[in-house]
């Protein structure tokens, strides 16, 4: 095409015109009113799982609010609920394993649970597990240090040359470690579980306990809490998500995209607040999810 | 289940740090328990009533309580009431109040193998009880004591797996920490296994060498 | 502190149920273990070396891995290994039943090495069939030395069920820490616990006073 003065002025002013008109014809196109729609396959074919039309999922109920034995003995939480509804929703039924830590990640890798881990916070490591798909997000995780409340600890730099102390192994003691200046992770005290940590606490054992933000709410909520408080500012902050037995691409498939559709239809909102667990919408949905 | 032996390499550390701790945790233990459990069992068949009652009750209250709910106590408990023991400490003493108490039934089983004549014998005869024990009782009895004190250092030595609970940083601690943190069951749980059946391999070594050493004419 | 004992007012239950699990998981261990731990004995001290050999070989192995995990083989190589998928209680009594029959065969191979060598050869003069020479004479010497470990090591397994949970079985002391972990109060429900550990092994400890006295006045019969 060969480009005439004449031919430019009038590209040019059918630009001027086009554009503000443009505008106002590319609006249905992404019109708030639109209805989109996901193809969800009815029935979903699950063709890996362990057991036929079932969803076996462990968990050691040792997590307040989210997976724990109540009042009445039975198994409930945030989770259980979250993971009901996935299984309604893929039309299957569950049955929960409630397992030692010990045993839930050799049964995962061993093909005897098709989803574990109630929020298993996101590692380089974990995300590149050849065991074991991670799902997408259900929580921020957010990681603090919890100290006594006499202690005058109010800040990290007081924190400094304490005892720290954590549960062994977890990343939210690895957080606190490398969050203190200076700190020796040989001296930091591993204990067993999360009582253990809270009695080392109090006992005077360690002065800094490093554990989740939901976990520190669960201890200043219990016996003897007020004789304890969290530091404002967090260790660290990561998400983290369910693990999918690796034989299973298809169930890791179908958990992610449930979990992105409860997100926006605010099911994982209106459980979260069911259970008095802080919704997580807004961070999650900075990171994309 | 996949293995991976370079996850081991980079926890080999903290993997060995553990090893140590449970090597030194079960050699102490072992070498407490031993005169203590033996004591106990004399003092249970030394038909001195008193003696024998103490020695008894002493077996069976501690057989009676669970290993973890002493170490528990002696860990957790003592604080509260102002006194403060290092984590090694409590696993010692708490492994040894228990396993002394189970070793010392073990010991006299062997010792109760000795024909009740031999007591009556020794005492006509006027032998001083010392002498008694170290020249009669105990070298009948080791070849029968022998085989159940090793199955006892054997299942000493997995039970001192328990100080994990009072915080100690020992072998199935230390594995169970990079099992947790890196969620690789198999190279972890895999590492501690074989690290006590080496171990174990070593006593029962050691076992066959002793019954060939005191075995009965 | 101050203790609290509410907490097992609204929780026995769940607890209970723990108990009965233990108690279910320790009685067919201790039952089926006990005929098959003198058979390994047996093995432990037979003359035929082939025998021999198989059985210290299996006894090294299964006395030499952590308890733990041979409850893991039976509960997560079984499935792959042998397509043979167990339930978590199954699963656990298998486990220990493997565990127990050689630490308790090594115990009654102690036992018969207790009793002198010239017995043996004089019941094969005798000429009493080699079973019955077994059962009545050589066993009821052994007894006497094996009671007290035995029921030492059978307190021990009562405590040892413990490791159950870890494949899924909720016995007493898991169903014990979720209760701690629910309500905050350790030490109240870890005290309740060694109360109930103690009954048990309290009972234990009674069937081994009771029958050493039995063995015992058996034997001054004897005599």
């Amino acid at each position: 095409m060969t480009v005439t003065p004449r031919r430019t002025l009038a590209l040019l002013a059918a630009l001027g015109l086009a554009l503000p008109a443009g505008l106002a014809t590319a609006a249905p196109v992404i019109d708030e009113n639109l209805q989109i729609t996901l193809p969800t396959p009815q029935p979903w074919a699950m063709r890996n799982l362990i057991k036929d039309g079932t969803l076996i999922v462990a968990t050691t109920a040792k997590t307040k609010g989210e997976t724990f034995i109540g009042d009445d003995g039975t198994l409930q939480g945030a989770r259980i609920d979250l993971w009901n509804k996935i299984a309604e929703d893929l039309g299957l039924k569950t049955e929960y394993v409630t397992i030692d830590w010990a045993g839930v990640m050799p049964g995962l890798a061993a093909n005897r649970f098709d989803l574990a881990c109630e929020g298993a916070s996101w590692t380089p490591e974990r995300l590149t597990s050849p065991d074991f798909f991670m799902t997408r997000p259900v929580k921020v995780a957010v990681n603090v240090g919890v100290v006594r409340a006499d202690s005058g600890i109010d800040s990290w730099d007081q924190a400094q040359g304490k005892k720290l102390g954590g549960v062994k192994g977890e990343i939210e003691l690895k957080d606190l470690i490398a969050h203190v200046p200076g700190a020796d992770a040989d001296a930091a005290l591993s204990l067993p579980g999360v009582s253990e940590a809270r009695l080392a606490l109090m006992n005077g054992q360690i002065d800094v306990y490093g554990t989740g933000i939901q976990a520190a709410k669960s201890l200043l909520a219990g016996p003897d809490g007020d004789k304890l408080k969290i530091l404002a500012e967090p260790t660290k902050v990561g998400v983290g998500g369910f693990c999918v037995n690796r034989n299973e691409p298809d169930l890791a498939q179908a958990v992610n995209f449930l979990l992105a559709k409860y997100r926006a239809d605010g099911t994982m909102t209106a459980i979260n607040e069911k259970w008095d667990l802080p919704d997580y919408s807004d961070l999650l949905g900075q990171l994309g999810y | 289940m996949s293995f991976d032996p370079q996850i081991l390499a980079a926890y080999l550390p903290e993997l060995w740090k553990g090893l140590r701790v449970t090597l030194w945790l079960f050699l102490a233990i072992m070498g407490l328990c031993t005169p203590i459990a033996l004591a106990i069992a004399l003092a249970r068949i030394s038909g001195r009533p008193w003696l024998a009652w103490a020695a008894a009750t002493y077996v069976n209250v501690i057989r009676s309580i669970p290993l973890l709910v002493i170490l528990f106590f002696t860990f957790y408990g003592l604080p509260v009431a102002g006194i403060y023991v290092s984590p090694f400490t409590a696993a010692m003493i708490g492994l040894t109040v228990c396993t002394s108490a189970y070793l010392a039934e073990d010991l006299r089983a062997g010792l109760m193998a000795i024909p009740r004549g031999q007591y009556e014998a020794a005492a006509a005869m006027g032998l001083p009880p010392g002498r008694f024990v170290a020249r009669v009782l105990i070298p009948q009895a080791l070849p029968v004591m022998c085989a159940p004190y090793f199955t006892r250092a054997i299942v000493s030595l997995k039970a001192t797996s328990i100080a994990s609970m009072v915080a100690v940083g020992e072998l199935t601690s230390e594995s169970m920490a990079a099992l947790t943190e890196t969620y690789r069951a198999a190279e972890f749980l895999g590492f501690a296994a074989v690290s006590y059946l080496v171990i174990s391999s070593l006593l029962a070594l050691l076992q066959a060498a002793v019954q060939r050493a005191v075995r009965l004419p | 502190m101050e203790l609290d004992f509410s907490v097992w007012a609204q929780r026995w239950p769940y607890l209970l149920d723990g108990l009965w699990m233990t108690l279910a998981i320790s009685g067919a261990v201790l039952v089926i273990s006990a005929p098959l731990a003198v058979v390994a004995g047996l093995a432990l001290v037979a003359r035929n070396r082939v025998i021999r050999g198989a059985a210290v070989t299996l006894s090294w192995l299964v006395r030499g891995v952590p308890p733990l995990i041979i409850l893991f083989i039976c509960y997560f190589v079984l499935p792959v290994a042998l397509n043979l998928r167990l339930e978590p209680v199954p699963a656990a009594i298998a486990g220990f039943v493997i565990y127990n029959t050689f630490l308790f065969g090594e115990l009654v191979a102690a036992g018969l090495r207790a009793v002198p060598k010239g017995q043996h050869e004089a019941v094969a003069a005798a000429g009493l069939p080699p079973l019955r020479a077994f059962r009545r004479v050589i066993l009821p010497q052994a007894i006497p030395s094996i009671i007290p470990p035995y029921v030492s090591y059978a307190t021990d397994m009562v405590k040892g069920t413990a490791l159950a949970g870890s494949i899924g079985a909720m016995e007493l002391v898991t169903r014990a820490s979720q209760t701690i972990i629910a309500t905050n109060r350790p030490f109240e429900i870890l005290i309740g616990i060694a109360v109930i550990y103690g009954l048990i092994d309290a009972c234990l400890i009674v069937l081994q006073t009771w029958s050493e006295r039995r063995w015992a006045s058996k034997e001054a019969r004897r005599a």
